[in-house]
């Protein structure tokens, strides 16, 4: 069924796209850790289910790509539904639901500009951190 | 405009253990970049159920200006303090209607969203005067000529949220003079550092052609309140924590805040005539900046930081006494857990350290979206911030660390 499909869209590309439509509007760019970081907080508030951004790629079906132009219009002040048909590049089956769970990028997606985005804050007990307790 | 002519005298300010007290309630300096990425995060919970943002953002003051009422201030110091604090210049109309015609959060905020009404402060401010419900009906940012607000007939039920005793550290540590502390040979004088930013007029003027705002070193700056930052920053990750959202993706908003302040705010004085006048020439290293950027930062209400170690651009070790958001959090909820708890202070070590680490701001680069992007704010080469410390945890004061 339709709803069922699954799309992949490239996070680097979908970013990329978003500060050209930004720039074409004359706002100012956003950067790809702040884009990832509010996608996946409003993916979640919105669909109740969270969706890591700062992965390479994301899976998304059909109602969470409606979703997707909601927030890219609303948030960022974007209307992206030619890009986004544009971006998706490939679809699959949905195998199963999720709900509050990562995604992890499949094995079949092509390399991204950059690698897995990384944040600035260091999560959980570093060495310096065990060296002083 | 022009001010009344019997302005009241500048509010009396109380410094101590890092923090500057104007009746009664600590005030901090932050700017206007700070100021909308911080609004932009809390109205990120638009539409949650039992979460309301923009009650958040407009209620969260009304407490505050009820106890400098509780002091003794009337409305016309309210309304001085309005645009001493840079907020502003508020005025009344008619019984029912106010106007702001210059306003920080209408004139200086960024919106990365569709453009909306944004002065939910100078409402919950204006709550707080006439203790009544307030809307705003019309915004700059909506390119309406003034900011309008209209007092509503409806009761008005906001809380007091400082409910718990939380005093100041009064010993703290001289520069360096701590045991873990690394030896440092500098000859940057924090103190006459500190002396000369006290003398700058960072206050909002409303006379002859002043706009009532505090624009200096390329940003514009507010006088605000610790405990407003603190509420609607905590409340917001408490919501987000609550429905789900990843601890590293809330975080990641509010230390992007302090970073992003950090870039225009710390970018702005180390790139001004002042710095160039008064602590370039006490600055023999790239490091010796680090120094001199933590004196001013001394001067802001924010704590009191001191530097323990310096690994050239490996590691950036500080501590904070008394800083405003663990002093903050102990005084409105239990102790927590939780040592990554003090997100200001951690996007603007970081971005402190990426001043000078990863680009270089003494070659005086344009402070501008495309630097900021491109360079200061890529991934490529950036550092991590931890917390190790925290006063909202127990501990006596906070720590960071800054490494690769």
């Amino acid at each position: 069924m339709a709803e069922n499909n699954v799309h992949l869209i490239n996070t680097s590309a979908l970013f990329t796209a978003l500060n050209t439509n930004r720039k074409n509007k004359g706002l100012t760019q956003i950067d790809s850790s702040l884009v990832a970081s509010k996608l996946g907080i409003l993916f979640t508030l919105k669909n109740k289910s969270y969706v890591n951004f700062k992965n390479e790629s994301v899976e998304l079906n059909e109602y969470q790509l409606t979703v997707l132009k909601e927030i890219l219009d609303q948030h960022f002040n974007v209307k992206m539904t030619h890009e986004i048909s544009i971006l998706i590049t490939q679809q699959h089956h949905e195998k199963r639901v999720s709900t509050l769970h990562h995604f992890t990028a499949s094995a079949s997606v092509q390399s991204s500009l950059f690698g897995k985005i990384k944040g600035f804050l260091k999560i959980g007990r570093s060495n310096i951190q065990e060296r002083i307790a | 405009m022009s001010a009344s002519p019997d302005t009241p005298p500048h509010p009396q300010v109380t410094r101590t253990g890092g923090h500057n007290i104007i009746g009664g309630l600590n005030r901090i300096y932050h700017c206007n970049y700070y100021n909308a990425y911080l609004q932009m995060t809390v109205l990120l919970t638009e539409g949650m159920i039992d979460h309301e943002p923009e009650c958040l953002l407009t209620d969260s003051v009304t407490p505050l200006v009820y106890l400098l009422k509780q002091r003794g201030y009337s409305t016309k110091d309210l309304l001085f303090e309005f645009s001493y604090c840079g907020f502003g210049f508020l005025r009344k109309i008619d019984e029912k209607t106010w106007e702001t015609p210059r306003s920080h959060y209408g004139e200086a905020i960024c919106i990365q969203g569709k453009p909306h009404r944004s002065c939910y402060f100078t409402s919950g401010y204006l709550q707080g005067i006439l203790e009544k419900t307030v809307e705003e009906i019309a915004c700059k940012v909506m390119d309406a000529p003034v900011d309008k607000f209209v007092v509503q007939d409806k009761p008005l039920n906001v809380e007091n949220y400082l409910t718990r005793k939380f005093e100041l550290q009064t010993t703290i540590p001289e520069r360096f003079t701590f045991d873990e502390c690394q030896t440092f040979s500098t000859r940057v004088d924090e103190e006459k550092i500190i002396n000369n930013v006290r003398q700058l007029p960072l206050y909002g003027q409303c006379h002859s052609d002043e706009t009532c705002l505090i624009e200096v070193f390329g940003v514009v700056l507010t006088n605000h309140f610790a405990d407003y930052y603190n509420r609607i920053s905590y409340e917001t990750y408490f919501a987000l924590r609550e429905v789900g959202v990843p601890e590293e993706d809330t975080k990641e908003m509010f230390i992007q805040a302090g970073h992003v302040c950090a870039f225009n705010t710390y970018g702005g004085i180390m790139s001004s005539s002042e710095w160039y006048d008064l602590v370039a020439p006490m600055c023999e290293t790239r490091e010796d900046w680090l120094h001199g950027m933590i004196a001013v930062v001394n001067t802001l209400g924010w704590g009191v930081y001191r530097i323990e170690k310096i690994d050239v651009e490996k590691e950036f070790t500080v501590r904070v006494y008394n800083s405003y958001e663990g002093v903050g959090y102990q005084r409105m909820y239990p102790q927590t857990n939780d040592k990554n708890i003090s997100f200001l202070a951690m996007g603007g070590l970081l971005g402190l350290v990426h001043l000078l680490w990863k680009v270089d701001i003494r070659k005086k680069p344009q402070l501008n979206e495309d630097f900021y992007f491109n360079q200061f704010n890529n991934p490529e080469n950036s550092y991590s911030i931890e917390q190790t410390h925290a006063i909202a945890a127990g501990d006596e004061y906070d720590r960071f660390i800054v490494s690769k």
